[in-house]
């Protein structure tokens, strides 16, 4: 078969071409790390690495809401603290008040200061977290009680939802936590107080009980900030792990394999100099010379 | 039995004169691209019992490959259709997906995202805000993204007038070039370099639309003729913008040429600005799909102000437009509770627009993708077309390339297969001015024999 002159030059200037052409993309992947930057470079790696994004893009929201609901709960728990506290102060002016050995000033005067325990007790059903009210089922923008401890909220409660399909309670039914004036820790404290104002060492002992199951009550109401507290805490620390891993079979799917890419350069280069040498000896016609 | 010794050396030197004529031509051409070699084609005088008297110089030939010729057009066509679809859909690709930069579905994530906010903070007007926000950027990124799309395609569209313009003056010049060729053959002249430009001519007007041509010169497009014979008929454009279309002008009207008839530069051009407006058009229809499930689920709640009803999304009433944020949507009507008596604290409501997110089955046409599938899905099912048409560009490129070689091997010129010729006629020459030398010795010793 005859082959023309022209035939050897232009098929040398198609592979240079190809060749450029590999090393070209080949240094772009390599300059940015990425092997695949665009849909067509490979679609099915794109397509998985798009849903690992969406996928790597909800986690981190999720551990965004995750970090500030654990931020609320201990908040909440500090107010909850606060309300043992003002229980534990209130048993103990009880008890002095109920053993008789007070005269009728001096159980008014603890009858004052259990008056400053319930406003206490008020003030923390009155908790707000980022300027909403914590304690008022979904009425979030009033304070739940008023200053006599009637409660202004609803039953509603609001929870956070995550992408694993985990709720977390935000808002609480203050009604069933702090009770109102005749019930409940408000309603006991009120009852303490109107005892001790009025001298009743009986009605003083009767309300020990109550502000001891009302402890309980909070303590339980504690351990439920504190389940979700901890929730959040491992919420953030599976969410880590997850972006982590994400981060990695994103990168599995996309990324380079640079020594894979560093031979394929070597390879490349090698057959880029091949055919420039090539080039140079079409360029001689033994045949011309030979005449010459 | 007289026999002209002289005219028998000087028809021998005419023929290798003519042969050497051919050898310079061909060494001359012997880069260009478009010349075929050419070869002299002898025959031998007849003489007298057997004996013969000289050579005639019949013609000069072109090497011809008329079946490969036809291939490498074919090729050539679909080499130009994959650059142009290439170029059309990658610029088109760069929106949907631009490298290392944020895509639809992330905004579509990040209104998931203020909605899931929302959902824990229902109250909160930095919040509502920021949903608002979210679900502006989405229908501002599927707006941009569609105006692009549709901006790319009609910025291709508008090359098809030049392109028109140009197959015209190339119809021409074949035209033209029928007319000569049809002379010098008439005046047993050769046609040879006239054939070769023609050739030229048919592989430009083949990358340009597609065409073919046959042996007398004709030129069809998908069966509608560009040249007849001398004629060249006249390819236009009808309408503009995206609508664009083609049409021939015969003597009795016009014949319309749909642009999916169209190869080559133009039928890559009319294909890839097809695929980009297919593009934009999925993707409004995702757009839609996305605001039509969310419009669903909020209008069903409530704002701070009680109202219920709203929609946070505008659609618009034409299939495949893309949406937009309602403006009459504000902070105080954004939908986040589920009930009237759930305001202001219950944001469950923007919790179930937040649930979309992973919610399937929410258009029939995502067959049980959730929205941020359905994108990458159509993303990468837009990738493989971009991908594909690299591949076929890759393989035209490969078969022209191949098929130059098997051509090249029957019209074209090697260096060294010339020179051998050039010695072979130079040695021919040679013999035969000796020969015409002998005989005028011959004369010469005969005319001195017989002079007294």
């Amino acid at each position: 078969m005859s082959v023309p002159d022209i035939t050897l030059f232009n098929n040398l200037a198609f592979s240079l071409d190809n060749t450029t052409g590999l090393l070209q993309t080949l240094e772009q992947q390599m300059g940015t790390g990425k092997r695949v930057n665009q849909p067509s470079d490979d679609p099915a790696a794109y397509a998985q690495s798009e849903l690992l994004t969406q996928q790597q893009a909800v986690v981190t929201n999720d551990v965004s809401m995750a970090s500030s609901i654990q931020n609320r709960m201990n908040s909440i728990d500090g107010a909850l603290a606060a309300t043992g506290d003002a229980l534990n102060t209130a048993i103990q002016d009880a008890t002095e008040g109920a053993n008789g050995t007070l005269t009728a000033s001096q159980m008014a005067a603890l009858g004052n200061a259990v008056g400053g325990l319930l406003s206490q007790v008020i003030g923390a059903a009155n908790f707000q977290y980022s300027g909403s009210y914590v304690f008022g089922g979904n009425q979030v923008q009033a304070p739940p009680y008023d200053p006599t401890g009637n409660y202004l909220g609803d039953t509603g409660t609001n929870a956070a939802h995550l992408s694993d399909g985990t709720a977390i309670q935000l808002t609480f039914n203050g009604q069933a936590v702090f009770g109102n004036p005749t019930t409940g820790v408000i309603g006991d404290l009120t009852a303490l107080q109107t005892a001790l104002n009025s001298g009743n060492q009986a009605g003083v002992a009767a309300t020990l009980n109550q502000l001891q199951a009302d402890i309980a009550s909070i303590a339980q109401v504690r351990s439920q900030v504190g389940a979700a507290s901890n929730l959040a805490a491992a919420e953030v620390n599976n969410g880590n792990n997850n972006i982590v891993n994400l981060t990695s079979s994103i990168s599995a799917a996309t990324n380079l394999d640079v020594v894979k890419a560093a031979a394929q350069l070597q390879e490349l280069n090698l057959q880029e100099q091949a055919l420039v040498s090539v080039g140079t000896d079409l360029g001689r016609i033994p045949l011309i010379n030979v005449l010459a | 039995m007289p026999v002209n010794l002289l005219a028998i050396g000087i028809s021998g030197i005419d023929a290798a004169e003519a042969q050497l004529a051919a050898t310079e031509s061909n060494i001359a051409n012997a880069s260009n691209p478009n010349y075929s070699a050419e070869s002299v084609t002898l025959s031998a005088r007849p003489g007298y019992l057997g004996l013969g008297v000289g050579v005639d110089v019949l013609s000069t030939d072109r090497a011809q490959a008329p079946f490969l010729t036809n291939q490498i057009n074919t090729a050539l066509a679909g080499q130009s259709y994959g650059q142009s679809f290439g170029q059309v859909v990658t610029l088109a690709q760069n929106y949907v997906a631009p490298s290392g930069g944020a895509d639809l579905s992330q905004s579509l994530q990040s209104m998931f995202s203020a909605f899931a906010n929302l959902a824990a903070s229902p109250n909160d007007p930095s919040v509502r805000t920021a949903a608002i926000n979210a679900a502006g950027s989405f229908a501002q990124a599927t707006g941009t993204l569609s105006t692009n799309l549709q901006q790319t395609a009609n910025d291709q569209l508008t090359q098809v007038g030049a392109i028109v313009a140009q197959a015209n003056n190339i119809a021409q010049s074949i035209a033209g070039l029928n007319s000569q060729i049809q002379g010098v053959k008439a005046s047993s002249g050769s046609a040879a370099a006239l054939l070769d430009q023609r050739d030229a001519l048919v592989g430009e007007l083949a990358s340009l639309t597609g065409a073919t041509g046959d042996a007398s010169g004709n030129v069809v497009v998908n069966g509608v003729p560009l040249v007849s014979g001398t004629s060249a008929l006249t390819l236009s454009t009808t309408g503009s913008g995206t609508s664009i279309g083609l049409q021939v002008s015969l003597a009795n009207g016009t014949l319309p040429l749909q642009t999916t008839q169209v190869g080559g530069q133009l039928g890559g051009i009319f294909a890839g600005a097809a695929s980009t407006l297919q593009l934009r058009s999925d993707l409004n229809s995702f757009a839609t799909s996305v605001a039509t499930s969310i419009n669903t689920v909020h209008a069903a709640g409530y704002g701070l102000d009680g109202s219920t009803g709203n929609q946070l999304f505008s659609i618009p009433g034409a299939a495949g437009a893309p949406v937009a944020l309602n403006p009459a949507i504000t902070i105080q009507n954004l939908a986040t509770s589920a009930t009237a008596a759930g305001i202001p604290g219950d944001g469950s409501n923007a919790n179930a627009i937040a649930s979309l997110a992973s919610a399937t089955g929410l258009d029939p046409s995502f067959s049980g993708d959730t929205l941020g599938q359905a994108f990458s899905t159509i993303a990468a099912k837009f990738g493989t077309t971009v991908n594909t048409a690299a591949a076929n560009e890759t393989e035209s490129t490969a078969s022209v390339n191949s098929l130059d070689q098997l051509k090249g091997s029957i019209t074209g010129v090697s260096l060294n297969g010339q020179l051998t010729n050039l010695v072979q006629y130079q040695n021919a020459l040679e013999a035969c001015g000796r020969a015409v030398q002998a005989a005028n010795d011959m004369t010469n010793f005969l005319l001195q024999a017989i002079t007294p």
